[in-house]
């Protein structure tokens, strides 16, 4: 691949703000094991008051743009009433500049989600994703309850029920180890569940989470081998799944090569996070409420104490986007991969090697390097194909 | 005329017929042995050859501990590995016309076929099942309990050779339960002392083991739908090419 020529630096950019994530409680119900929450067994529950002050604090802050993504996160959204939403929605609402374009989303594990959900879903148009990691032999290794038992079976009724009512959902699968030599059995079980539209996210090394299934030696080569026959898969059987990574690899390449590559993880306040107890992040979302005395924990600020305004100001909110940008600037200069990455994920940087002014992580390698290479060889081997084709018909012709 | 062998069914892995199922590095599901094997207590001798008898029963524990491979010296076993495969080749199967594609074996097969046996060597490879250099994918779709009614067979396309890496073994036969049903996979014992063994195949399994050493006797257990079977051996070419695999040319 050709070395990008992007000229913008993506850090400079002015901010604008496109997600705002909130922390309604730290809470989960399930107690995954690469889950990277450090708290989710706390069971603190954000206050009308804080939730009042992060919309105050967003909407009247100078980087919001016209539209905005509200994410529901960082702890299992569903074990929050359904009032709670929908006061926070009417609040939300209420408290908006009128031209911005709100909308709410969540991802869950599902196994809470009954008829109430379900209608409260169709009423608000709320998005949903649902975290299911394939069919339930490998679901089951990762995805359990806290006295370890296997949650596939309540996570796909849970699935039936938003299907039954006609809602429309993505889903995410965690690949881990295991994952990566049965390609054909997620792929039938996404497909056989009716489920069309996929991401991977991988066993990641991130906060709580300090080993990956993924580090092993030839993880690389067995990961390629993976992504290699899903989209074979794909390719005999069109039009029945889509996939976040091949798709958004596509986009990336078939784009102008002097488009910048928007990277909100990278941008100050691209992504806002507020926890339950209105500690203000940003960039990536995974750092908020991890521990780190060098970056004060990644609190930058909080709603009740000068909200996004005074994070600019604060050392540590300098100190990672010095290293962020210094790290974006090594990825320009340095990665072949830059013009469809755009940097990676600054919090992948921080927990592989423990801060942000560097390049390659396995997240990189593998979600990023390794999709890319698999497409770009998809597509060349397609256009060779077409030419012997066409070559084969053109000798025809002239016979 | 049929007669009763005694059995002594405390060598059921004797040298000269000992069997050895285990699964396969892929296999989505959980593997329970005891469920899935089955030997009998003797077989009958018929003016056509043997066959077990139908009282099949759990092995105790120390049979199930030397069919499974746990308790043995390694001497000339017949080792038979249990794989799954996925859905969606199942699915595929269901779109071939394989009434029209009733001929024999390497003549006239149909090009969805062809494809279709291409895709399911991709995916033998794919998992590793060692796969014959050059092979024949017979169907096989009988009555349950009758012999195959008709078969449809053919080379994938082009006789596909082994590509590097991929596994490749001289002798393999592959069985694929490609039914609605549990079908058996019976194991006749060379040794008539010996008991036979059954392995419950469920939809969506599959076995391998070495070729002409699989003896794939018709067991329906009981069921009531069609049996839908896929072998894959060598083929003809590389039998013929093989002293240890052709019992033509050779003897
Ligand atoms: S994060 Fe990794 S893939 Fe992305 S630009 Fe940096 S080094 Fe390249």
């Amino acid at each position: 691949m050709e070395r990008n020529s992007l000229s913008s630096h993506q850090a400079d950019i002015s901010p604008v703000i496109d997600l705002l994530v909130i922390q309604p409680t730290p809470f989960c119900n399930l107690d995954c094991d690469y889950c990277y929450l450090p708290n989710r067994g706390d069971r603190r529950k954000i206050d009308p008051d804080t939730l009042r002050r992060i919309f105050k604090a967003v909407f009247e802050s100078e980087f919001l743009g016209r539209q905005l993504g509200i994410v529901w996160h960082a702890g299992e959204p569903t074990t929050m009433p359904i009032e709670f939403y929908r006061t926070a929605f009417a609040l939300a609402e209420q408290s908006k500049p009128e031209d911005l374009a709100l909308t709410h989303s969540i991802q869950t594990n599902a196994v809470l989600i009954d008829q109430a959900w379900c209608d409260f879903v169709l009423e608000t148009g709320l998005q949903v994703g649902v975290s299911v990691d394939g069919p339930a032999f490998l679901h089951d290794r990762h995805r359990k309850t806290r006295s370890g038992a296997g949650t596939h079976a309540r996570t796909l009724r849970g699935i039936r029920r938003l299907q039954d009512n006609g809602i429309d959902f993505h889903a995410i699968c965690v690949l881990t180890r295991d994952s990566l030599d049965y390609p054909d059995e997620i792929f039938d079980f996404f497909a056989d569940n009716n489920i069309g539209q996929i991401g991977f996210n991988i066993d990641e090394i991130e906060g709580a989470n300090h080993d990956s299934t993924l580090t092993g030696v030839g993880t690389d080569t067995l990961f390629r081998r993976f992504l290699r026959r899903f989209l074979d898969l794909l390719k005999q059987h069109p039009g029945i799944l889509s996939v976040r990574e091949f798709d958004d690899t596509m986009s990336a390449i078939a784009a102008d090569e002097n488009a910048a590559i928007y990277n909100h993880q990278v941008m100050p306040f691209g992504i806002v996070s507020v926890d339950a107890d209105g500690n203000i992040s940003t960039f990536s979302p995974e750092l908020l409420g991890q521990s780190s005395r060098t970056y004060g924990d990644f609190a930058f600020g909080n709603v009740h104490q000068g909200g996004l305004d005074d994070v600019e100001n604060n050392a540590a909110f300098q100190k990672t986007r010095r290293e962020i940008k210094a790290g974006l600037s090594r990825c320009r200069e340095t990665c072949d991969y830059y013009g469809v990455c755009g940097g990676g994920a600054p919090s992948n940087k921080f927990f592989e090697h423990g801060r942000f002014d560097e390049t390659e992580t396995m997240y990189c390698r593998l979600t990023k390097m390794a999709v890319t290479d698999i497409v770009i060889s998809d597509i060349e081997a397609d256009l060779a194909q077409h030419a012997a084709e066409f070559v084969t018909a053109a000798g025809g012709q002239r016979a | 005329m049929t007669s009763i062998q005694p059995v002594d069914p405390a060598k059921p892995t004797e040298r000269g017929g000992g069997v050895i199922v285990r699964p396969f590095s892929h296999y989505a599901g959980h593997w329970r042995a005891e469920q899935k094997l089955r030997v009998h207590s003797g077989a009958k001798l018929k003016m056509h050859g043997d066959a077990p008898r139908d009282d099949w029963r759990t092995p105790r524990d120390v049979e199930l501990s030397r069919l499974t491979g746990g308790d043995t010296d390694g001497a000339d076993l017949l080792v038979v590995e249990v794989f799954t495969f996925p859905n969606h080749l199942r699915n595929d199967s269901w779109g071939l016309n394989l009434d029209s594609d009733q001929v024999s074996a390497g003549s006239g097969v149909s090009q969805e076929y062809r494809a279709f046996a291409a895709r399911l060597l991709e995916y033998l490879e794919f998992i590793r099942v060692p796969v014959n250099r050059t092979c024949t994918i017979r169907a096989e779709i009988s009555r349950p309990g009758g012999g195959p009614s008709w078969t449809a067979a053919g080379p994938p396309a082009g006789d596909k050779v082994a590509s590097d890496g991929r596994p490749v073994a001289e002798s393999t036969t592959i069985m694929l339960n490609f039914g609605f049903e549990p079908r058996g996979v019976v194991w006749a014992n060379q040794d008539p002392s010996c008991p036979w063994v059954r392995l419950a195949l469920e939809p969506g399994e599959a076995c391998f083991g070495p070729f002409r050493q699989m003896q794939l006797v018709q067991d329906t257990l009981g069921m009531t739908e069609p049996d839908f079977n896929l072998i894959v051996e060598p083929s003809e070419s590389e039998q013929h090419a093989n002293k240890d695999l052709c019992g033509v040319c050779h003897d």
